[in-house]
């Protein structure tokens, strides 16, 4: 009888455990999208001999609905990404062209940044598609942060076999995550630095991708502004949008 | 630059090309657009094609908005107004008026569904493609459902072209339907692109009826592609034409590579197998290798495109001709393309 109820015992720590971290990253998650985001972003590859940089607008409403405008460099002005659910298109304005993209493209480098595009139209739920547990916790910066494990479900589609993210306690932010792949094998860090008051939100607004296999490359991201939460409505993420939008 | 089968005897040709594209909305309800494209010629091509300027116009524009400023031996400066259109887009619907392109293709080398113009997809430097005269009026059910209906005036009596086209996002994919009447005879078709696991499947098929004293035209293509864990990209394309031709010639010049909507190959059986590599963010390499059994033609187009500055393109493109002729089979041409491209 006690076997059994120590057994009870533990097995309902561990669900409030499992339950407690995934409302973590929910809220996390949350907080830097909310119910709807229109951000503006600088995108520097920087690589040993050389960088580039381009300017990007995106809009974003729930887990389900993305679009990603490419505003300079002059080449790539007016390239689009839409993202419905687990469909990806992507708008070529020199060829007047919609391209619907393969399944398969999504782990690949985005526009040759150390971002794939899973990370930009955000294919996975980092909130849905994985199962999460807190492993510890630790500082970064002064913050007191959760070092929280999160291992994707056997059925969801996603890029990476393992994903530990530090997310602080009190403000809810990620601060740094680690990206496994399927071997175990520790493939990239990003690093988020410079919170500050956006919109109302206390966020970081420069994020950096750190591939672990390569000496001085990164890609950093800078929030150059952000609205949060102003209504859009589902009709704006459309093929036809994504046409006129530029 | 070409070449002939043995890499010998190379003509050179020199282009410059100027391209401006201009948009305007007056209003949010408004949108003009206007390309042009400004192109210098020059070297012992342009010597030796006798009234090269004249072959530099699109026939299936109706609207002459073209004009050669130079045009002698050695010197041919041509321009063409590529788009001059004015849309006019509420929520759910849009018309847009003028020189325009109809992009009802689907899938990435040949395009059956692209009725209102076919392209060389050979002509690598013609990314925008040709546009056509005529009117789009579009109107949107949903966000996954809307109709097209289009015509076009090319200038011939007999040349005209209007058409419908329903297009659906249903079961993760893109479908579309088209019915038509294309040059006095009716047209239908259909196209579609989605996924099978995490490859991509995309297809369209086109069927051009005819009098009784002509073959109907049938076009179909289907399309598959995937992106490999470590970047390499492969794609694999069929195309059937079946009036096209399947037995080895006798000449290469029968090889007619002005092509239409109704004739996209010039063969009957066609098969494309496309590999890319990205091999750092600012080289990327391309080989695509085409095969058509019967006539035995084979086309190799390897290229490389580097990117030197944030607005600066080098390009190399190469074109490889190789074909059966008179039982044997052998190289034909060879072309090389050297382009640096400037965007600003």
């Amino acid at each position: 009888m006690r076997l059994i109820i120590f057994i009870v015992a533990i097995y309902c720590s561990v669900s409030l455990q499992a339950q407690t971290a995934k409302e973590i990253v929910q809220k996390a998650d949350e907080k830097l999208r909310g119910n709807t985001s229109q951000v503006e972003l600088t995108i520097t590859t920087v690589r040993p001999n050389w960088t580039r940089s381009m300017e990007v607008k995106a809009w974003m409403k729930g887990n389900d609905l993305s679009m990603i405008l490419i505003q300079s460099p002059a080449k790539d002005r007016g390239i689009a990404f839409l993202k419905r659910k687990k469909e990806v298109w992507n708008w070529i304005p020199s060829l007047e062209r919609n391209i619907k993209l393969p399944p398969s493209m999504m782990s690949q480098s985005w526009m040759g940044t150390d971002f794939t595009n899973d990370d930009l139209v955000k294919e996975s739920s980092i909130v849905n598609d994985y199962d999460h547990s807190i492993i510890g916790d630790t500082m970064i910066d002064r913050r007191n942060c959760y070092i929280i494990k999160m291992i994707p479900k056997a059925e969801a589609v996603v890029v990476w076999g393992k994903l530990i993210v530090y997310i602080d306690k009190k403000d809810l932010i990620e601060l740094h995550t680690r990206f496994y792949n399927e071997e175990g094998e520790l493939i990239n860090i990003m690093n988020a630095y410079d919170v500050k008051m956006m919109d109302n939100r206390l966020i970081p607004t420069r994020l950096e991708m750190i591939p672990m296999d390569k000496i001085n490359h990164k890609t950093v991201m800078i929030y150059r502004s952000i609205k949060y939460n102003r209504p859009i409505e589902d009709g704006f993420f459309s093929a036809e949008k994504m046409r006129t939008i530029n | 630059m070409s070449f002939d089968k043995n890499l010998r005897n190379s003509i050179s040709n020199n282009l410059l090309h100027h391209r401006l594209n201009v948009k305007w909305k007056p209003t949010s309800k408004l949108t003009t657009t206007g390309e042009f494209r400004t192109r210098l010629f020059w070297g012992e091509e342009v010597n030796s094609i006798p009234e090269f300027a004249m072959q530099l116009r699109n026939d299936n524009e109706k609207v002459n908005l073209q004009k050669a400023w130079i045009q002698n031996k050695s010197l041919v400066l041509h321009s063409n107004i590529e788009r001059l259109n004015i849309e006019y887009r509420e929520n759910n619907w849009n018309v847009c008026l003028g020189r325009q392109r109809i992009n009802w293709g689907v899938t990435t080398t040949w395009n059956p569904n692209d009725i209102f113009n076919a392209f060389n997809f050979l002509d690598f430097d013609y990314e925008e493609r040709p546009g056509v005269d005529g009117g789009k009026f579009q109107y949107m059910f949903n966000n996954s459902f809307n109709t097209q209906v289009v015509y076009v005036h090319t200038g011939n009596r007999k040349g005209n072209v209007a058409a419908v086209k329903y297009s659906l996002n249903k079961w993760q994919y893109d479908l579309q339907l088209i019915t038509g009447w294309y040059k006095e005879h009716i047209t239908l078709g259909a196209g579609w692109a989605g996924n099978i696991k995490d490859a991509g499947f995309k297809g369209e098929v086109q069927y051009f009826f005819r009098d009784n004293d002509s073959t109907s035209q049938f076009n179909l293509t289907l399309e598959g592609d995937y992106m490999f864990k470590n970047g390499w990209y492969i794609s694999t394309g069929f195309l059937f034409n079946n009036n096209g031709l399947y037995q080895p010639i006798s000449n290469w010049n029968n090889i007619n590579l002005n092509l239409s909507p109704e004739n996209i190959m010039p063969t009957r059986w066609n098969f494309m197998v496309t590999t890319a590599k990205e091999i750092t963010p600012l080289l990327s390499a391309n080989l695509s290798l085409l095969y058509s059994p019967g006539t035995n033609l084979i086309i190799l187009l390897p290229s490389f495109k580097y990117n030197l500055a944030s607005n600066l393109d080098v390009d190399i493109i190469w074109q490889s001709f190789f074909v059966e002729l008179k039982k044997d089979f052998e190289a034909v041409n060879h072309r090389i393309f050297l382009r640096i491209k400037w965007s600003f």
